[in-house]
């Protein structure tokens, strides 16, 4: 019986690199730029801790790692009061107004609501996976999201 | 697909492009210590599941195997706790501060946080103040901890998890981990440690120097540091391995303590003696390593235990009283065990034979391999060579003198009556009146008033 020799660091990079960009793009849509890079920095030590704990039968590494970012940003909205973070659009919309208008409404979303908004519209996952990540079944999702756009809708005052 | 889901659509591609790429994932530059890691992930998965296992069930029922006793061997151990093959590194300390104060200056214990991307901050564990390396392990992470450099700004107090048990080892002197220099053991009675504020105790009489460098590991828990327990249950249930020791309650000085220790593997894998360990055994002031009888054991089965033989000479002494009886396998993790023992005054028969310990160097002419002789040993021009069964020894492991031709530290000039043993045909065991060991090995007497 020898050493097993492994690189713990190269393999955890392994494991979360193909899905840092969609972390990073939620912890930011979620927390804002201010708080993006702690709310990833502390969904990536948590996913450091518990990686053994990771069960490919029960998700995605995706939707586990989403997981801990949805997470620690709910944490995140606890502590803080609620602010309009503003951030850089790297390719203006065509409609500059009516695309800021959309945003600060989702923004004002329930929280479970945005959460289903942006994994399904920005991170663009299948409604499945938007279930892995918030935990509830793939019907919900799909009603959480119909209750979003109804709300979206009344907010933004376009017609059904 | 309705006007407003495309503009849903539209919004949400807009946005994910505004997002930007992600920040490149950052691997730690590698340390010297980083090998280490090679095994830590192994660790850390030992012990989410010696806590799954201990989450299972409510009461557990270990069972034995069905093994006799494992006999013991006088086989010298390593004394390393590094070669064992099971993990020994993960980079981050978690939890509190922890403030370590020594009479010469603060060793402050401290961290930064480690981060995995380049945006955020880093973490590591720092020891200063004549500490020259140390590890922490908390709740199944552990990581080697470099010296902090002088002067560090960047050093913050650590963090290590007050509500899980955790260790911290030490290393003092490199010379003393590998077993070679056993003479120069120094307790730090004033050692402090500061817990989240709040002064934890230390293990009765301090910390030697042999504890902190030669042991390695440390538990650290709200309960203290250094506190073993004599059963299992006062063990850390965290760790993989737990033991036990059997001993008698009290024994005469000179005689050979018989003990039993009992390995005990809480986990669902069987627990290798694969390199063999070495293990650490303690009466009183004196301590000695030796390897397990690996040749003769089997792995620590899952859910296990296996028993193993121990004998321990003990010396003649005035003192009497009670003493504790220290067990440690040299291996991370893993606790020192205690058991007290009443050391009585020796009796009229001492059973030695051969020797006799009123004599200045006189020649054993015959001795029983692994029984313990008292052996005046003549010091004033430094430890040089002994005539014992028949041969004439010289000194192969030890300090000859203090640096200026006079006896080593722990031996009384001109002559020191102390015990020697005959560990195999050609290696000469001794131990002055102070419990200095030194090694010997068959060779020519010196010429000249000194030899």
């Amino acid at each position: 019986m020898g050493v097993t020799v492994i690189e713990p660091n190269v393999v955890f990079e392994g494991f979360v690199a193909p899905h840092l960009t969609s972390m990073w793009v939620l912890a930011t849509r979620l927390a804002g730029p201010s708080a993006r890079d702690d709310v990833l920095q502390e969904a990536l030590m948590t996913a450091w801790r518990r990686w053994d704990t990771f069960d490919p039968s029960r998700g995605s590494a995706r939707t586990w790692l989403l997981v801990l970012v949805s997470d620690r940003c709910r944490k995140h909205w606890r502590s803080v009061k609620p602010t309009e973070d503003l951030y850089d659009v790297a390719s203006p919309p065509v409609d500059v107004e009516a695309h800021l208008d959309l945003s600060r409404a989702i923004a004002q979303l329930p929280p479970r609501q945005r959460l289903a908004v942006e994994l399904f519209y920005v991170l663009d996952l299948p409604v499945a996976e938007c279930a892995e990540v918030m935990g509830c079944a793939t019907g919900t999702v799909q009603s959480t999201l119909s209750d979003a756009r109804k709300a979206l809708r009344s907010t933004l005052e376009v017609p059904s | 697909m309705s006007d407003f889901e495309d503009r849903l659509r539209t919004w949400g591609a807009t946005e994910l492009a505004a997002a930007g790429p992600a920040p490149a994932m950052r691997t730690r530059r590698p340390r010297r210590w980083q090998p280490l890691a090679a095994a830590a992930a192994v660790l850390i998965l030992v012990a989410a599941v010696a806590v799954a296992v201990n989450q299972s069930g409510s009461k557990r029922v270990l069972p034995t195997t069905s093994f006799d006793v494992i006999p013991w061997v006088d086989t010298p151990g390593t004394g390393s706790t590094s070669a064992l093959g099971r993990p020994t590194s993960v980079p981050d300390c978690v939890g509190s501060d922890l403030t370590l104060t020594r009479g010469d200056g603060d060793a402050v214990f401290s961290s930064r946080r480690t981060n995995f991307l380049s945006v955020a901050t880093t973490t590591r564990c720092y020891l200063s103040a004549g500490v020259t390396a140390a590890t922490a392990s908390v709740d199944g992470h552990r990581g080697s901890v470099p010296v902090r450099d002088a002067g560090d700004p960047q050093v913050q107090p650590g963090t290590i998890d007050p509500d899980h048990p955790g260790s911290m080892s030490f290393e003092t002197d490199e010379s003393c981990l590998r077993g070679e220099d056993l003479s120069h053991v120094l307790t730090y009675s004033d050692l402090r440690v500061t817990l989240l504020g709040t002064e934890i105790p230390l293990a009765p009489g301090g910390l030697s120097s042999a504890v902190l460098s030669c042991l390695g590991e440390l538990p650290v828990s709200r309960a203290g540091i250094g506190l073993g327990g004599s059963t299992s249950e006062q063990n850390d249930p965290l760790r993989q391995v737990t033991t036990t020791i059997q001993a008698p309650p009290a024994i005469s000085a000179g005689e050979t303590l018989h003990f039993e220790v009992t390995l005990t593997n809480h986990l669902s894998d069987d627990y290798p003696l694969d390199p063999c360990p070495s293990y650490r055994v303690q009466l009183g002031h004196l301590a000695e390593s030796f390897q397990l009888n690996c040749k003769q054991a089997h792995p620590v089965p899952a859910m296990g235990s296996e028993r193993f033989a121990m004998e321990l000479p003990t010396w003649v002494t005035d003192a009497s009283g009670s003493e504790d009886l220290l067990w440690t396998l040299l291996e991370p993790g893993l606790p020192q065990v205690r058991f007290p023992i009443e050391v009585t005054a020796p009796s009229g028969s001492s059973g030695h034979s051969g020797c006799a310990a009123d004599t200045v160097g006189e020649p054993c002419a015959s001795m029983e391999l692994g029984t313990e002789y008292p052996y005046s040993t003549l010091t004033h021009c430094g430890l040089q060579s002994l005539i014992a069964d028949g041969r004439t020894w010289r000194l192969s492991k030890g300090l000859s003198d203090d640096g200026n031709g006079n006896p080593p530290p722990g031996y009384t000039d001109v002559s020191d009556d102390g015990f020697i043993r005959l560990a195999s045909e050609d290696l000469l065991r001794a131990r002055s009146s102070q419990g200095v060991l030194t090694e010997w090995k068959p060779g020519e007497s010196l010429d000249g008033p000194c030899g």
